[in-house]
């Protein structure tokens, strides 16, 4: 069953078909989600809200993009929401050091690598909040590997040249602060 | 460990996706359907909590009561429409008297201000006048039950059988209520 059924379905009052739909997308939003908020805590809570609100909102689904942009749009609307919030600009003043850290799994690698690995994931996440919203959220969002840069740029509201740019730009200037602290760029 | 460790794209990759590769959570689709139905009740409950969906049996009686209630009006008014009505007054004018000729001849009375005066000077008079209570007798209303109008309008009867036509007080006859006075 493709989208534009289960759409059709959850339209006319199907829940289960639009329990289909979450299953299929939501991986895709709570990573927006997670990559708009940077907290596991609140994406799960904005992809729930994101579900939400576009079953409310179906009836303004008019087809012309992919029901997943139509919903990614919705996403990160609602995460920008919460992330300007002055309550979450508080709890992540408060918890910025305890999100926990995925560490990355890399077969073959020793463990002391992957102790190194985790110090720089923990870097990395420090340095990326320190970036310019504009060039943080495409690297984020492309860095989720969810997403065509069509969509990110759906998602963004900006021409996809324009995100392909700021994601170069926003790389570029996470080795530069990796580079000003010590780490050897290659 | 003292050498600082080689940063590339690939480690950036990978340092990247350690932060931003969450596994959404398994029970995701329960929390949504079951905030949306939570919304649904709370939505409902807003609504109006006497609504008849709210309270199933409240809804049963007040459906029954108001088709009962549906049942009885049409029933009355049904009732009301086949039997003539006893309350109202009927309004239909009293009939004046007319005796045969051959009868003992009788004066018709001298005319009233209103019968005396020509058809177009009551007309006149009664377009410009207003009839308050006391006024009954010098204004006619209706000009054309003037038993003098009535007398010319129908001669033809007059001269097969003549008749007598008896003046009659028409706003009595007619039940006229006078209007109020300014």
């Amino acid at each position: 069953v493709d989208d534009a059924e289960l759409v059709e379905q959850a339209r006319r009052g199907d829940t289960a078909a639009f329990g289909e739909l979450v299953d299929r997308y939501r991986t895709a939003v709570h990573r927006a989600a997670l990559a708009a908020t940077g907290a596991p805590d609140e994406s799960e809570d904005v992809a729930q809200e994101a579900f939400v609100s576009a079953f409310r909102h179906l009836g303004a689904f008019r087809g012309e993009s992919s029901f997943k942009t139509w919903l990614l749009a919705i996403t990160w609307r609602i995460a920008l929401t919460r992330r300007k919030s002055l309550w979450t600009r508080l709890r992540r003043f408060r918890s910025s050091e305890e999100a926990p850290i995925v560490e990355p799994r890399t077969p073959g690698r020793s463990q002391e690598q992957q102790l190194v690995d985790g110090e720089l994931v923990a870097t990395v996440r420090r340095l990326v909040r320190s970036l310019p919203s504009k060039f943080r959220d495409p690297v984020m969002l492309s860095a989720t590997g969810e997403y065509t840069f069509d969509e990110m740029a759906a998602m963004l509201g900006v021409p996809s040249g324009t995100l392909k740019w700021r994601a170069m730009e926003g790389r570029r200037r996470l080795k530069a602060k990796l580079a000003a602290l010590g780490y050897e760029s290659r | 460990m003292s050498a600082r460790p080689v940063i590339d794209d690939r480690a950036l990759d990978r340092a990247l996706a350690a932060i931003t590769s969450a596994e959404a959570p398994a029970d995701l689709r329960d929390g949504v359907l079951r905030r949306l139905q939570e919304q649904d009740e709370s939505e409902r409950a807003a609504a109006g909590a006497w609504s008849p969906a709210a309270v199933p049996w409240l809804g049963r009686r007040v459906g029954i009561a108001a088709a009962a209630a549906s049942l009885a009006l049409a029933l009355f008014a049904w009732w009301d429409w086949r039997t003539p009505s006893l309350v109202e007054p009927q309004r239909v004018a009293t009939p004046r008297v007319i005796r045969p000729a051959s009868g003992p001849q009788e004066r018709v009375p001298p005319p009233t201000l209103a019968s005396a005066a020509p058809a177009s000077d009551t007309h006149q008079r009664l377009k410009k006048a207003r009839w308050f209570p006391g006024q009954e007798e010098e204004l006619d209303p209706l000009p054309l039950l003037d038993p003098i109008r009535t007398r010319e309008v129908a001669p033809t009867e007059m001269r097969v059988t003549p008749l007598e036509i008896e003046a009659v007080d028409v706003g009595e006859a007619l039940d006229v209520q006078p209007l109020e006075g300014p």
